[in-house]
């Protein structure tokens, strides 16, 4: 009798990162980066900008290929002046209302704000991820006004809940713009997944509620090596996902010796310090499981918002790229 | 000669080692299985979003190739950019070019911002004033004196104020010190009157503020500090915090506050104008070294200079006339009771503008004297 024999799976894989950077180079580019800034009185942050990120997209690597950042000195700097627009706007409508209607009438403006804040989320991973390639083949997220749309009440529920729920609905925020943001992230023609869990969440910020005033802050770095690797675990790509194997004694030691080595060197090893914090992370990251690439497709470049990027920027928002 | 390159086709992210020559005016990419292609170079490309590596694009099929060697080879005409390399040598000339940028900002921008201060109107340094001296003198009184003090104080203002353009008054503290605001406004505080031993101290004081005054001082104090946070943020790229700069940030920043420059130029005005009354510098020089506050070690981290410094500098004019005090005994005995009396028990809300002043004067000497209610 014959059986058709049974298709086995191939054994999961470690695919691994590395970072390649070293100190001296990226130092080289920034400190030429902070001089012509100065000598331009500014306006060539931007050329700065695309330069750094130039750097580390390229000294990232994922099967002995080089990632690479496409975006412009002149999109960022365009962007920068946009952002720069719309931040006069709105600061001045606030001002405006607080002077010539009521004070409190400030409050009215928090949930635009609050949907200025997605927009800047949204369409800053968008703007990255279009400008990041890998052996050719653009990541991105579509452009898509109903998604967009979606985003920003998405957003503007949640912040409302947390707001009302004192912070407690912080971790339920978070999971759902994961959730929602992951699944419109791709590379190529293939969608990344999230498969992290409310509950999953909550578990790892009510351990830091409690542990870090116990531990007079301490707990902090585990926290932060936590939830990395809860996203990254919770992240999938085609049947692999993603891991670190970053520990809190790792992250925390980090932590103190970067903050010495800036202090004392009064910020001049700030090039080393961010050198040694992608080689830690990067290195420490892997795809487990399979992967077929022949089955990735290039989309080509998407436009992206440059505005929303320099507001991640300008505020330091963590937009996970 | 041939080199190794990694060969992407731009539809899927896979990539394929080939190897490349050059030929003639075209680039030859072979593939291991035989198979041959050439990319002239008009169709190819330096692709400079690679900043590590010298990748080519060929401009029509949109291929790539990642050169894993041979970039020597190859012609400036397309080779835009080489791989970064650090270099100590442009290190060091980076280093110096930014100090070299901080020492002309700090000897050019005093220059500048002088020049612009004199020339910004005085109605502007108005508008602040006002502000600016409610914070300051809130919680103080006004004084009520005497005809005698007030005439004594007249004196000595119009003495050294001829054109009566600033606005000078006493207020009730028993702290030794004297402020210039914002458009010509100076309080000089009654602790200052029982502290000084003769008029001519007191002249010393007052010339020294008018100076400030006169030199927009308190004006450009305020446009240092903002000038030098502003270009510190935009060299940071943090332009939005320029909107940070609204009134009341502008006027916690700087107002107030002179460097040392100001201080030394209104100590050699006061002389020069107490000189030219015929009073003794001298005096103003006893004052400095009763009152030294500021030992001369550690003068470099003061506003001001040392008080040794500046009674020296009261020292050092030879005075070729017999000096008159500006008041008389009796008129200076007056005048530091000055405050004997205050308001009771208003505090300042905004302290009398020129013209108000007129008025009061008028109403006092009618015999109606009342302070305005505020």
């Amino acid at each position: 009798m014959n059986l058709d024999p049974k298709e086995e799976s191939p054994p999961p894989f470690s695919y691994t990162f590395n970072y390649s950077g070293n100190g001296k180079e990226l130092a080289f580019i920034m400190f030429k980066n902070i001089f012509l800034t100065i000598i331009t009185l500014g306006v060539y942050a931007a050329w700065g900008r695309t330069n750094t990120r130039r750097y580390l997209w390229g000294h990232t690597n994922f099967l002995n290929d080089r990632a690479n950042y496409t975006g412009t000195g002149k999109e960022i700097f365009l962007g920068i002046l946009k952002f720069f627009g719309i931040y006069v706007l709105t600061y001045g409508a606030t001002m405006l209302l607080g002077e010539f209607l009521h004070p409190a009438m400030i409050f009215a403006l928090i949930p635009v704000y609050i949907c200025l804040l997605a927009q800047i989320i949204y369409s800053g991973l968008r703007y990255r991820l279009a400008r990041t390639t890998w052996r050719g083949v653009h990541f991105g997220m579509d452009k898509n006004p109903v998604q967009t749309r979606e985003f920003l009440v998405l957003v503007t529920k949640y912040s409302f809940i947390t707001l009302f729920t004192l912070g407690l609905g912080f971790p339920l925020m978070v999971h759902k713009m994961r959730l929602f943001l992951t699944s419109k992230m791709r590379f190529g023609n293939t969608h990344f997944e999230y498969t992290g869990t409310c509950s999953g969440l909550y578990k790892i910020y009510a351990k830091a509620f409690f542990l870090t005033p116990l531990t007079m802050g301490l707990y902090f770095s585990w926290f932060k090596v936590e939830s990395i690797r809860y996203r990254l675990e919770n992240t999938r790509f085609q049947n692999a996902h993603f891991r670190t194997s970053l520990s809190g004694v790792e992250f925390f030691g980090f932590a103190v010796g970067s903050y010495i080595l800036t202090v004392v060197t009064f910020g001049i090893a700030t090039p080393w310090v961010i050198n040694m914090a992608y080689k830690l992370i990067i290195n420490s990251v892997d795809l487990y499981g399979n992967i077929n690439l022949e089955e990735v497709d290039n989309l080509g470049s998407q436009t992206g918002d440059s505005a929303a990027d320099a507001g991640a920027v300008e505020y330091d928002i963590d937009i996970a790229v | 000669m041939k080199f190794q390159a990694k060969y992407y086709d731009g539809q899927k992210p896979l990539s394929v080692l080939v190897t490349w020559e050059l030929r003639g005016e075209a680039i030859i990419v072979s593939f291991e299985n035989g198979h041959e292609t050439a990319w002239p170079f008009s169709e190819l490309e330096q692709d400079v979003s690679h900043n590590t590596a010298v990748v080519l694009l060929n401009k029509i099929t949109q291929d790539r190739i990642e050169l894993l060697g041979g970039e020597a080879t190859l012609s400036p005409t397309l080779l835009k950019q080489t791989r970064v390399k650090f270099s100590a040598k442009m290190f060091i000339t980076f280093i110096i070019g930014i100090l070299t940028l901080m020492i002309l900002y700090w000897q050019g921008i005093p220059v500048l911002i002088n020049y612009i201060a004199q020339r910004v109107p005085i109605e502007h340094e108005k508008m602040i004033a006002d502000k600016l001296m409610e914070n300051v003198l809130k919680d103080l009184k006004t004084c009520r004196p005497s005809p005698e003090a007030e005439n004594a104080f007249k004196k000595i203002i119009t003495s050294l104020n001829p054109q009566r353009d600033l606005d000078i008054k006493i207020i009730n503290s028993s702290e030794v010190n004297a402020f210039t605001f914002p458009g010509g406004k100076i309080v000089i505080f009654s602790g200052l009157l029982k502290q000084a031993k003769s008029s001519d101290e007191l002249a010393g004081i007052i010339a020294h503020e008018i100076s400030h005054a006169r030199r927009r001082h308190v004006l450009q104090g305020i446009m240092t500090a903002v000038s030098t946070t502003v270009f510190i943020q935009f060299l940071t790229g943090d332009f939005s915090s320029v909107f940070a700069m609204d009134p009341s940030t502008l006027l916690s920043l700087g107002a107030l506050t002179f460097d040392r420059r100001m201080e030394r130029e209104a100590d050699e005005d006061a002389l020069e104008r107490i000189m030219k009354l015929g009073l003794n510098p001298v005096q103003v020089a006893l004052f400095f070294q009763r009152e030294r506050s500021t030992p001369d070690s550690l003068a470099f981290l003061s506003t001001h200079p040392g008080d040794e410094e500046r009674a020296a500098l009261f020292r050092s004019k030879k005075i070729k006339y017999s000096p008159v005090p500006l008041l008389s005994a009796s008129q200076w005995k007056s005048l530091q009771s000055y405050c004997e009396n205050t308001d009771d028990p208003k505090k300042i809300k905004r302290v009398l503008n020129k013209n108000e002043r007129s008025s009061f004067e008028a109403a006092k000497e009618k015999g109606s004297f009342q302070h305005p209610q505020r």
